[in-house]
């Protein structure tokens, strides 16, 4: 790696934001390009599809877990844990839906692990109808088929 | 973010690995319900590499600890621990009412297994309230006729699991004829004379074989059972002589392991973080198995504080504080014997106490009076 000195990450809507390397590179996807060409480095990185009002969130969220992950003494587990779950009961429906597709593309694992447990607590108990309603999704089975998967289903007796 | 009556996540605009993402975080039981939301989800729920990653992402997630009192004949009062506090109990009938004593009931505590509770033949599902009776055993012992032995009565014994390779519920049932012979009181089985045992997969309408891999040694002996979970595909049974017998759902065989050095039988099996834990009798070390394919155990010590051994003492010498699982940070969970609280305005009550492995902490986290139940 090029330097441990600071990145520069552009927004798709021109914000500019000044990170640590160390905050950068908990995502794989800015990990991967500044390991391969050192230009990232010291130029800006340009963080397609992804607002600054998003970005600044991911960064909120890499910066708590990049000092955790360097001193433990500082940010205990349970620090993080309280961190993540203010984290994610704060956030809206649709800062919900950005930051899961930013942290997917930007391969932030821990901060997409963590969504997505967000998104199963919402959905965990809904019936297969209201699924379809939440993701959109077309019922492409036939009622037969429907039934017969249900009828497999051990555990809706 | 619930203030927003409806959730809306437009799946056409999410790339299509984050739904896998999504549904590993899922118990099982939701999932089995989605499998026929579309054919893409199906296919997603069905998939190899989705189920192992499913696997392994569950080990993170807590079972359910079901409390029950056995309170009329045909009915057992059935409240739910979520680690940190209990609900209300509910009544819950059984079609076909076991033999208990109702002078004498006691609390006891069962797991639930992807949302399933075994009761001796009886599988219930807490949420729908369902239940659904076993299917009766259509085959008899074959008792070798040169030995003078007369079957006095039969002791089955059940054990639900979840296969998480086929994602199904499976019931082991160990069958055994009590014999009367010339030589002993009671003998029991010996080879295949007194031994049933077979294997039922829920939605399926009939028992299997399953006697294959069991250890020869253990049909020669007194076959004992001290306590049982079922974990990750595996059931665990405690079994009297310092063995635990494992059989593995997947493969559906048996295994036979000896205890970590220090530990015994009469340890009550429970877990810790989806691992097999067991506590030895004088409650000063818990082992836990880490890996259960390398038979990895680590030892960790326990310091109870002082407060507890004053107020259970008489539990902790006599054993009967059970430890019943563990909540999500890892803490272990102990159940305490009823004892008088004046706290709790003179009246028998049993503690909840929850234990700090790494800080070596305790405190009780809530009570429950069965007397009032």
């Amino acid at each position: 790696m090029a330097s441990k000195g600071n990145l520069t990450l552009k927004s798709c809507n021109g914000k500019e934001f000044i990170v640590e390397e160390k905050v950068a590179v908990m995502s794989t996807t800015i990990k991967n390009m500044v390991d391969v060409d050192d230009s990232f480095a010291q130029g800006v990185i340009p963080i397609i599809g992804v607002d600054g009002k998003i970005l600044a969130k991911l960064i909120e969220y890499c910066k708590e877990h990049a000092e955790a992950d360097e001193d433990e003494e500082v940010k205990s587990e349970e620090y993080l844990k309280k961190f993540d779950e203010k984290f994610v009961d704060e956030l809206n429906l649709n800062d919900l839906y950005d930051l899961l597709k930013a942290s997917n593309y930007l391969e932030i694992t821990k901060l997409l692990n963590l969504l997505c447990q967000k998104v199963a607590s919402m959905i965990k108990g809904k019936k297969p109808e209201e699924i379809r309603r939440i993701f959109n999704i077309k019922n492409d089975f036939t009622p037969e088929e429907e039934e017969e998967i249900n009828r497999q289903n051990p555990w809706a007796f | 973010m619930t203030k927003k009556g409806r959730i809306n996540l437009d799946s056409s605009q999410l790339p299509e690995d984050i739904i896998p993402q999504i549904l590993k975080e899922l118990p099982a039981k939701s999932l089995i319900r989605f499998k026929c939301v579309s054919r893409n989800w199906c296919s997603i729920i069905e998939d190899p590499h989705f189920v192992e990653l499913h696997r392994q992402r569950s080990h993170h997630r807590p079972g359910g600890i079901y409390f029950l009192l056995h309170t009329k004949e045909d009915e057992y009062k059935i409240s739910q621990f979520d680690s940190k506090q209990i609900s209300a109990p509910t009544p819950f009938k059984v079609p076909i009412p076991p033999n208990a004593d109702l002078t004498n009931p006691y609390l006891f505590q069962r797991q639930s297994i992807e949302g399933l509770i075994c009761l001796h033949n009886v599988i219930w599902n807490p949420s729908t309230g369902k239940t659904l009776t076993l299917p009766r055993l259509e085959q008899s012992f074959v008792l070798d006729i040169d030995k003078p032995v007369y079957v006095t009565g039969f002791e089955n014994l059940y054990f639900l699991g979840f296969d998480l390779s086929i994602r199904k519920h499976k019931v082991l049932r160990i069958c055994r004829a009590k014999k009367l012979s010339i030589h002993n009181i009671y003998e029991f089985g010996e080879s295949s004379t007194g031994f049933l045992i077979k294997i039922y997969t829920l939605g399926t309408n009939s028992w299997r074989e399953a006697s294959d891999s069991f250890p020869k040694e253990l049909l020669k002996r007194n076959f004992v059972v001290k306590s049982s979970r079922s974990i990750n595909s595996v059931i665990y049974c405690l079994v009297e002589g310092d063995f635990i017998l494992a059989y593995e759902l997947c493969n559906e065989k048996f295994q036979l392991m000896p205890l970590p050095y220090g530990a015994s039988c009469t340890n009550y099996a429970s877990e810790v973080k989806e691992c097999l834990a067991l506590i030895n009798w004088e409650w000063t070390k818990i082992w836990i198995l880490e890996d259960y394919e390398s038979r990895k155990w680590n030892m960790v010590d326990l310091i109870f504080p002082i407060f507890w051994s004053v107020n259970y003492i008489s539990t902790f010498q006599s054993r009967f504080v059970r430890h019943i699982g563990a909540n999500q940070n890892g803490d272990i969970l102990l159940l305490s014997t009823p004892q008088f609280s004046m706290s709790a305005g003179f009246q028998y009550v049993i503690s909840c106490l929850c234990y700090d492995m790494e800080k070596k902490r305790g405190e009780d986290i809530f009570i429950i009076n069965p007397l009032a139940w």
